[in-house]
């Protein structure tokens, strides 16, 4: 990059997202040029000041930035087709859904992460959950609030997890991690899981019910289904057995279908804020965390 | 960010900072997060006393962890918001051309991001791109403007 870069420092502060490579470049120059770094100070400065704290965009840009740095992917096409093609099927695949099968609403989304997918529709807050609605978490954790007039259960979604909601009172789980969590309850609690590449709605493979106010989780590992009680009591059923799980106990599913006794829960069994154990996910919480610090400390805080 | 006057500098070093970090997280569990935004807390600040002291050989760690000039300097431009600024900008938005000051008004005193405010008021890229930098250039030959932004910068 030779001469002075006045015009794309200009562009960059506005909106403008260059590839790795160019941003590389970029900064190579700014880093050895005192007449564009003072440029870019200024600029930015001149719209932190006048956008209140923060320039307009500068958490978006720093974010793309740092997520680049450790996984770098291609800038967005100018004409986002394929966004505009798989948005118009989906909207097809929920109009037909809907018109043909009209379900009852079980409940809202609570807290939707980045990637929540609901019947195969991007989901944000309050996106309403109807009957036997597919949920699909992508990196990040989502809740889910199952309501009625009588009562009320929270579902908590992990990364990488996949639920099929039946009902107010009947979960599936096909993939991932959920955590389930029941106030008072009115109704029996069921958590449903299929076996391990079973299509949804295929064969069961485990049944876990509660009664009782109480926390609960269940998990599909690879090779086994963990179920641990946090608060309260939960009955499993497979298809040969089945155990009572009181407070902090937990028992295993096998491949080959058993289920272990109940014993004292695993170290990290009900730790839940530990990412989606890959570093991916790890790298996503610090930067969460950075970004964090970095808009307090751009704020002033 | 106390560290580094320069806003430049500071992208800089969180980005080195975090690059840092992602090269070392072969130390970390992330089974045990309790102890992971801890780290993440010291390895960075650790990072940028090192760049901090390539950039300022004769500096002390005390003396960089001091901030540079009274609170009044310390408090970045940001902190300069003020009835005065708000007239400024009011002032600023009235000379503009109808066709810029309803995108002015959006991303300045709305508060919106420019993309979402070039879908609210259904501009195309390219006109955006075109408006974008007319504001901007503005902006940076405004006095008033550049004298308050001259004031509330750190010396």
């Amino acid at each position: 990059m030779s001469g002075h870069v006045i015009g794309l420092i200009d562009e960059v502060l506005t909106g403008r997202v260059l590839s790795a490579d160019s941003d590389a470049e970029f900064r190579a120059h700014l880093r050895s040029c005192d007449a564009c770094r003072a440029h870019y100070d200024q600029s930015l400065n001149l719209l932190r000041l006048t956008g209140g704290g923060r320039a307009p965009g500068e958490l978006e840009r720093l974010t793309i930035r740092a997520v680049r740095l450790v996984k770098p992917t291609a800038p967005p096409s100018v004409w986002p087709w394929k966004s505009v093609l798989a948005g118009t099927f989906a909207l097809a695949a929920v109009l037909i859904t809907v018109v043909a099968w009209p379900r009852a609403q079980i409940g809202v989304v609570l807290q939707a992460g980045k990637g929540l997918v609901v019947d195969g529709v991007a989901a944000n807050k309050d996106t309403v959950i109807l009957e036997g609605a597919l949920v699909t978490t992508d990196k990040e954790d989502s809740a889910v609030l199952l309501r009625d007039e009588q009562h009320k259960r929270g579902v908590l979604l992990r990364g990488n997890t996949t639920v099929r909601l039946v009902s107010m009172d009947e979960v599936e789980l096909v993939s991932g991690r959920v955590r389930l969590q029941v106030k008072d309850p009115k109704e029996s609690l069921v958590v449903r899981t299929t076996s391990a590449g079973a299509p949804a709605g295929g064969n069961e493979s485990l049944r876990v019910v509660q009664d009782t106010a109480g926390v609960f989780i269940v998990e599909q590992k690879p090779a086994s289904t963990l179920v641990a009680v946090h608060q309260g009591r939960v009955v499993v059923r497979s298809a040969s057995t089945s155990v009572e799980l009181n407070e902090g106990q937990e028992a295993e599913l096998t491949p080959n279908g058993g289920l272990s006794v109940a014993r004292p829960v695993a170290g990290n069994s009900l730790i839940e804020d530990r990412g989606d154990g890959t570093v991916w996910g790890a790298i996503l919480r610090f930067l969460r965390q950075l970004l964090d610090v970095i808009t307090k400390a751009l704020a002033g805080d | 960010m106390q560290y580094f006057q320069s806003p430049f500098e500071q992208e800089d070093a969180v980005q080195e900072a975090f690059a840092h970090v992602y090269a070392h997280l072969d130390a970390v569990d992330p089974l045990r997060a309790e102890s992971i935004p801890g780290w993440v807390v010291t390895t960075s600040r650790n990072r940028m006393l090192d760049l901090a002291r390539q950039k300022r050989p004769g500096s002390t760690t005390v003396e960089l962890t001091e901030e540079v000039g009274g609170e009044e300097d310390a408090r970045g431009p940001e902190a300069v918001v003020s009835e005065e600024l708000k007239g400024v900008l009011a002032r600023f938005e009235e000379k503009l051309k109808p066709a810029y000051r309803s995108y002015f008004r959006a991303v300045f005193i709305e508060g919106r991001d420019w993309e979402e405010a070039r879908v609210a008021l259904k501009l195309s890229r390219l006109r955006t791109k075109y408006l974008k930098s007319v504001l901007l250039k503005l902006l940076q030959r405004h006095g008033p403007l550049l004298e308050i932004l001259g004031r509330g910068r750190p010396s």
